[in-house]
């Protein structure tokens, strides 16, 4: 008796939906919980079958899964949508397992969680996604094809032989400013799409992209001299990663380059797999200030609000992070030489090796 | 020098980039303002141009719909993508584009790849 009372209390106390259905769709039992969702009284759910309280759309679907557990099994993770007497939708997620009386299966028992504040959370949030992605899409069209007739217009009169000389450092300063506004169009838009798409990943060659972006890095210093060395070369090792992996490595040889006062900046990448594991790690030295113990805590954790952190000149670090995340790796910093954060960074990155052949275009 | 197309939705954008094609040495044969034009005037230009320079996003025919028609027509055609959307980069280089550049461009990284092409 008092267990029979504890059982109760637990199911008229439970939020969850909990209904008994015998073979005929009728209702043999319903707890508070499924009266007070669907708005019915008591006294009103006799008359009530399964047909009533069911989104037409998955009556059958529904009948179809209680009938395999009128038949014995349990069936579990089951999406139903209700509906009130009001005419609300509500959607849940639960089980459905047989109730026996001796060998004889007598109704079909049903635990269901009132889902619909979360779907309806998640339904408002991809619309918002789907709306953020059209208009941050068509403003990086727009704003690119405009960028594209203003630089060469500006082109068109740097090129030409009547213009006047003081005129010329002043074009070549619209021209820079123009290539950065392109540039923060551009990292807005990788932005928007690091946080709202999963990552397409193929496979693409370590050495290539490690190449690439220092290609790019030297290009953005041309009054410095990038010393990068490797113990990798092509065709060595392959990762999953989609377009920003070479922002990765872009960032952080750009970093690199940015605060090494020298004009000759030394790097070194090293990489080993990890034995046991799927992945790669892969170091990234250098001989620049180094990162205090204290800012090794923070360095990935903000958003970089500075001009600089959209401005062309990289997506900041914990975009880094964000990108790697995504790839199912990690990223942390250390000292190059331990215990000396005035030495140097070591940016250790674990990625994931593929054994797949790059797909490289 | 070069015997251009431009395809392109942008009028103003045909406009800049003819000019700076002209101070480069180059010619511009033609001019399509969507992908579905581009193909009729590529069929119809004897002789036909050494390079099309396409855009992607374009209304009524997209530049890779296109790209894969001219070149259904003329395997020999050379077409370059110049298009705000690196995302399509593959599918441009997958439709048949021998090489694609994101805008905005300067005109040395245009002179550059139509040199290494023509």
């Amino acid at each position: 008796m008092e267990n029979l009372q504890l059982l109760l209390s637990i199911i008229e106390g439970s939020n969850d939906l909990i209904q008994s259905v015998e073979p005929s769709g009728r209702f043999e039992f319903v707890n508070s919980a499924w009266l007070r969702t669907l708005g019915y009284s008591d006294a009103e759910v006799p008359a009530l079958e399964l047909k009533d309280v069911i989104f037409p759309g998955g009556v059958k679907k529904l009948k179809r899964l209680i009938d395999e557990a009128h038949s014995g099994r349990h069936v579990s993770n089951v999406s139903v949508t209700f509906v009130s007497k009001d005419g609300e939708m509500i959607f849940t997620e639960g089980n459905l397992f047989p109730r026996r009386e001796g060998s004889k299966i007598i109704a079909a028992v049903g635990f269901f969680r009132n889902v619909t504040d979360r779907k309806k959370t998640e339904e408002e949030l991809d619309e918002e996604r789907a709306r953020t992605e059209f208009f941050v899409d068509l403003m990086v069209h727009d704003l690119t094809n405009i960028h594209q007739e203003i630089l060469s217009t500006l082109e068109i009169l740097r090129l030409s032989e009547d213009l006047p000389h003081d005129l010329e450092s002043i074009i070549d300063g619209s021209l820079r400013e123009i290539e950065r506004a392109s540039d923060i169009v551009s990292n807005v838009r990788k932005i928007t799409r690091l946080y709202s798409m999963k990552p397409e990943t193929r496979v693409h060659d370590l050495y290539v992209a490690i190449k690439n972006s220092a290609k790019r890095v030297r290009e953005a210093f041309p009054e410095k001299s990038l010393d990068l060395s490797t113990n990798i070369s092509e065709g060595q090792y392959n990762l999953l990663a989609d377009e920003f992996l070479e922002d990765v490595f872009y960032a952080l040889l750009h970093n690199s380059m940015k605060f090494d006062k020298s004009t000759n900046v030394k790097v070194t990448v090293e990489v080993e797999p990890l034995r046991h594991t799927p992945f790669l790690k892969i170091q990234i030295k250098d001989h620049g200030p180094g990162i205090s113990d204290e800012d090794k805590e923070t360095v990935f954790a903000r958003l970089s609000h500075r001009r600089e952190g959209l401005g062309g000149l990289g997506l900041g670090l914990t975009l880094v992070k964000k990108i790697i995340e995504n790839y199912g790796g990690y990223i942390r910093v250390e000292d190059r030489i331990e215990g000396n954060p005035s030495k140097g960074c070591n940016f250790i990155l674990l990625l994931r090796h593929s054994t797949e052949e790059t797909t490289e275009v | 020098m070069s015997r251009v197309m431009i395809v392109d939705d942008d009028m103003f954008l045909h406009k800049v980039l003819e000019k700076i094609l002209l101070i480069g040495g180059h010619e511009v044969v033609g001019h399509s303002y969507n992908g579905s034009e581009a193909i009729e005037s590529y069929v119809k230009m004897n002789p036909r141009p050494d390079v099309v320079l396409m855009d992607h996003r374009m209304p009524i025919m997209n530049g890779t719909a296109a790209t894969k028609e001219i070149l259904a027509i003329d395997k020999n055609a050379k077409i370059i993508f110049i298009s705000a959307d690196d995302t399509i980069k593959e599918q441009a280089l997958e439709a048949g584009a021998l090489d694609f550049l994101t805008k905005p461009i300067r005109s040395k990284e245009l002179f550059a790849m139509l040199e290494q092409y023509t």
